[in-house]
């Protein structure tokens, strides 16, 4: 029993070795054109709530195959309660577990833990700062952003956001905040002084903003998730707020377009082609389909790329490569589907429970 | 492995609970427990029970153990699957590899299971409420109606007192700050019987552990654990006649309990309430040939969950009214019918259904049962036929009985079906339930035999059974496009052995050993379809191995006892590729000294456990205490036989 779990530990970490080591400059190499590959992403098992079996599995490109239970197995604890998104920064992962309250870091390529961050109230996404310090969204009983410093792990300042804050993006000297409403309704994005470490104003966007990406103008678009709040008694709509796309101005102050998704149906994640030129929103609990968006003419494609309900989904940043991922349950394993660009599916593969985000490796080579 | 079943085996083969209610545990510490009147044993229904494996707790232990919840009461004395979240958390029973929804728990014959989410929490009741606490492996739907799939826990508060009057006051002080209090009050006349029993507890359960779970393994101290409960339960005995008498009971109690964050979590800001009321009026009679009992009861519970993180806050209130007509009729010597009409109203208060909901069960069941005075042999069949809002289920029965291979053993035999009525929250939570539930149907066979042979000096039991317990259309929730809806799709198949055994041997006049232990192999897996993925997979949270010994040597007052338990390892995942929460053995240990004065008896025990400080975990990442003290004090004044009216 001993020998088959020794080997078994050798066998992944010769595994994990060869997953990553196409992650490793290669020193020697002559400095000719670089190109960006990406060897492969790691997918986040949320699993379920109030358990602690969340965990992390790797898809390798070389390999073509996934690995999964790849924290407890290399760290020899569990990852904890609720893995929300992993985010890498430098040579480290930084794994945000919502309803463990804490950020759990790894090295990287290895996945050996390197020490958690806590004093956090129910984070959830990550968002690399220019200045070497990273920014965590909160789910607070009022919502916050968190600026950490990488180095000793510890909380710089906390600061008061919207409600139930979501992705977060950089421009300039400013964050970009998505106030996805949380339990409730928000829809304001807050913008933050990176300098002074305040948030300057409130944007007021479509209900519930989730999610942000940027095209090939450099525009910044954020997606809104709507809102529908129903009768108790007779279960009937009381309010219905659509789900939409809006381009916010180059300055940060307002809002230059908006366009209109549906009603009834709620989008979590907006994600983008290589170019910049094609945008994609879907995944999100109950939501039918990825569509693709083309923010140059503001119009959206009404039959959807891939027809089916994801969870969580994502573009390979490189190849235009869709990673979608399924949690039929949050008892038994999830699963994780690879499509062409023009949607056509590659192949599937067993994940762990709840898989919810991807996030690519990419190299230089 | 095996070589571990076999001593278990062999262990469990000479030893033995006192496994039946004739007591021959020397003096007792409270009188009650004598009277044999509304005993367990002796109702009707239970009378018509052939379970080949039932086990009741002596009620000296329970009386000994009135500090405990029942939780640690069943946890140190049985070899039962108990899961339990954290100390002091919920706690909940599964008998014969079957749910924790399929025990049926009975209180005075009066249902305690929640009509909402069908479960009970074993953590909430006090054991200085009960006198009687008796354990049937296997359901009997037919007995004991819904809810009873796995198996049936019967607890029951006597109400008779003789005549005179008692007091006794308990006092018990643990480690991690855990105090507990209770006061009974006992006064009997020749036509009254009155009895108050109050308790209440406070608890930090702030103990020290290794948190494994977390980053650099720190040493920390479990915060957001704190217990505080405090109750009363009154009853009231009036003889009417001769044979008639009228029973009030009112149990009350509030719990309010802060609930900890999980060995992988920062901090939880969870806190949960529960205010509990139950309420019982019967009248029985006991006539020659007829045995009656009218009964009417009324159970509320209301749950107050707040989550500041998750800014949840819910308020969740059920309530059953339930009434029972029972009727025991000696027609022939031996023979014996039994009829009983029970009616349920059942109602639900949530945020989380679109109204309020209230249901109305009406079942009625037949049984007989013949059994020859020689005791050689003995037959018992009953059928039930339930109305849910006016619809008939489907009909339950059992049959079974007993035949006297040769003298002290006996060869046991018993079918029976047993089914569980969706629950509140499956059928009406606001969009999510599904109305359209069938009730879960069990099918139960089980053989046994039972030997008992009792003497002045020595005394042994054994029981040793095999089972079989098909369940179907089990209701499990699952996803269904944006939302998830409970359905009745899952079937599982469990089978096993259970054994128990026990001896006592009085050595001399001041001198005995008592040994007693069981064994437990439960195989409990999904069935049905043999291409999914969970098929021939057991049950999360369901050990294979259980084992319980208590061995306790007695000199004149002084009593030394100790526990063994052993819980196998438990999978935590449906499809059993996790690795599973490791196997864990505990040891007790505890000594008891009496010391009478006339009419008052002092009892203090002193017990360490967790002996072996061993680390383990009853349900996964819910960190449990190590090494353990705790100090009781019972004294208690008994005046009977002197009052005269």
């Amino acid at each position: 029993m001993i020998f088959r779990r020794l080997l078994y530990k050798t066998a992944l970490l010769i595994a994990a070795a060869t997953l990553f080591h196409a992650c490793d400059k290669d020193d020697d190499s002559e400095p000719t054109v670089t190109v960006t590959k990406a060897t492969g992403f790691y997918v986040t098992n949320e699993g379920a709530y109030g358990n602690s079996n969340s965990e992390l599995s790797f898809y390798n490109y070389s390999e073509n195959s996934v690995t999964n239970n790849l924290f407890k197995s290399i760290n020899n604890r569990p990852l904890g309660d609720v893995l929300q998104s992993m985010t890498i920064f430098g040579n480290k992962g930084y794994l945000v577990l919502n309803n463990s309250a804490k950020i759990e870091v790894v090295k990287l390529p290895s996945l050996k833990e390197a020490g958690a961050i806590t004093g956090l109230v129910a984070p959830r996404y990550i968002t690399s700062l220019p200045n070497g310090k990273i920014a965590v969204s909160e789910w607070n009983s009022q919502g916050t952003v968190s600026i950490i410093d990488t180095n000793t792990l510890s909380v710089i300042k906390s600061i008061p956001v919207g409600t139930g804050p979501e992705k977060m993006i950089v421009k300039g000297n400013y964050l970009l905040v998505a106030n996805g409403g949380g339990y409730t309704v928000d829809s304001t994005i807050s913008v933050i002084d990176l300098n002074s470490l305040t948030e300057v104003r409130k944007i007021k966007v479509g209900y519930n903003p989730k999610d942000f990406e940027v095209d090939n103008n450099g525009t910044i678009w954020v997606l809104s998730y709507g809102y529908v709040t129903y009768d108790m008694i007779t279960w009937e709509t009381i309010h219905l707020k659509p789900s939409s796309i809006s381009s916010i101005s180059s300055d940060l102050t307002s809002v230059t377009a908006t366009v209109k998704i549906a009603d009834q149906t709620h989008p979590q994640y907006l994600e983008s082609s290589s170019d910049k030129k094609t945008l994609y929103y879907g995944g999100g609990y109950g939501f039918q389909g990825i569509f693709k968006f083309n923010p140059s003419t503001k119009t959206i494609e009404n039959t959807p790329l891939i027809d089916k309900a994801f969870y969580g989904f994502a573009v390979n940043p490189v190849t235009n490569e869709i990673v979608g991922t399924e949690a039929p349950s949050f008892t038994l394993p999830g699963k994780i589907y690879r499509y062409s660009n023009t949607g056509v599916e590659i192949a599937n593969y067993s994940a762990g429970i709840g898989p919810n985000n991807i996030v690519f490796v990419t190299v230089q080579e | 492995m095996s070589r571990f079943i076999f001593f278990c085996l062999l262990l469990t083969s000479f030893t033995c609970w006192a496994g039946n209610r004739v007591d021959n545990d020397g003096p007792k510490p409270d009188s009650i427990i004598n009277l044999k009147e509304v005993a367990i044993v002796s109702s009707s229904l239970h009378s018509l029970n052939t379970s080949s494996f039932q086990l009741t707790l002596p009620s000296k232990l329970i009386s000994k153990s009135s500090g405990l919840s029942l939780q640690e009461l069943l946890g140190a004395n049985t070899s039962l699957a108990i899961n339990q979240y954290g100390n002091g958390g919920l706690s909940t029973v599964s008998i014969r590899g079957a749910g924790s929804g399929h025990t049926a728990v009975l209180w005075n014959g009066i249902s305690l299971q929640s009509p909402m989410n069908g479960g009970v929490n074993f953590s909430l009741i006090p054991a200085i409420l009960l006198d009687e606490v008796a354990i049937s492996h296997g359901g009997q739907g037919s007995l004991y109606g819904s809810g009873s799939v796995g198996g049936t826990i019967q607890l029951n508060t006597l109400a008779d007192v003789p005549h005179g009057m008692g007091v006794t006051f308990v006092f018990n002080a643990g480690s991690f700050s855990n105090y507990f209090s209770g006061l009974k009050l006992n006064f009997g006349s020749l036509k009254y019987a009155l009895s108050l029993r109050t308790f209440w507890q406070d608890a930090k359960n702030n103990f020290e552990y290794l948190n494994y779970a977390k980053y650099g393994h720190p040493i920390e101290k479990l915060q957001h654990n704190t217990l505080t409960q405090y109750g009363a339960l009154a009853s009231f005995l009036y003889k009417i006649t001769n044979n008639q008498q009228l029973t009030l009971r009112a149990w009350g109690q509030f719990h309010n309990k802060d609930l900890p964050p999980l060995m992988t979590s920062e901090i939880s800001k969870q806190n949960e309430k529960n205010s509990d009321l139950r309420l019982s009026a019967d009248w029985t009679g006991n006539h020659d040939q007829i045995q009656w009992t009218l009964q009417s009861a009324f159970v509320s519970n209301k749950n107050h969950f707040v989550d500041s993180i998750s800014l949840t806050d819910a308020v969740n209130l059920g309530k059953t009214l339930q009434n029972r007509a029972e009727l025991t009729w000696f027609f022939i010597p031996q023979h014996r019918i039994v009829f009983q009409l029970l009616h349920l109203m059942e109602q639900g208060e949530s945020d989380n259904y679109s109204n309020d909901i209230t249901r109305h069960r009406i079942s009625f069941m037949a049984g007989y049962r013949f059994a020859p005075e020689n005791g050689k042999y003995s037959l018992a069949a009953s059928g039930r036929e339930e109305m849910v809002e006016g619809n008939f289920k489907q009909p339950t029965f059992s049959a079974g009985g007993s035949l006297r291979l040769v003298r002290y053993l006996d060869f046991q035999a018993n079918i029976s079906k047993s089914y569980r009525i969706p629950t509140l929250n499956d059928l009406y939570w606001a969009v999510w339930g599904n109305p359209d539930l069938k009730p879960e149907n069990g099918l139960n066979q089980d053989i046994g035999l039972h030997f008992n042979r009792k003497a002045d000096v020595f005394s042994s039991e054994l029981n040793l059974s095999v089972f079989n317990n098909d369940v179907t259309n089990w209701i499990i929730w699952i996803p269904e496009g944006s939302i998830w809806t409970p359905k009745n799709i899952r079937k599982v198949h469990g089978r096993g052995l259970e054994s128990k055994t026990a001896l006592k041997y009085n050595i001399s006049n001041n001198w005995s050993i008592d040994l007693s232990g069981s064994y437990q192999y439960t195989k409990t897996t999904q069935a049905g379809d043999k291409d999914a993925l969970a098929y021939d997979k057991q049950l999360i949270y369901i050990p294979k191995h259980k084992v319980a010994v208590n061995a306790s040597i007695g000199y004149k007052e002084i009593q030394l006892n100790y526990s063994f338990r052993y819980t196998g390892k438990r999978y935590i995942d449906e499809l059993n590729i996790e690795k599973p929460l490791p196997s864990y053995s505990l040891n007790d240990l505890s000594l008891i000294s009496d010391f009478s004065i006339n009419n008052s008896k002092l009892s203090i025990k002193l017990s360490v456990n967790n002996l072996f400080d061993i680390d383990y975990q009853s349900v996964a990442w819910y960190p449990m205490p190590g090494r353990n003290y705790l100090i009781s004090l019972i004294w208690s004044y008994n005046n009977f036989n002197n009052l005269t009216h």
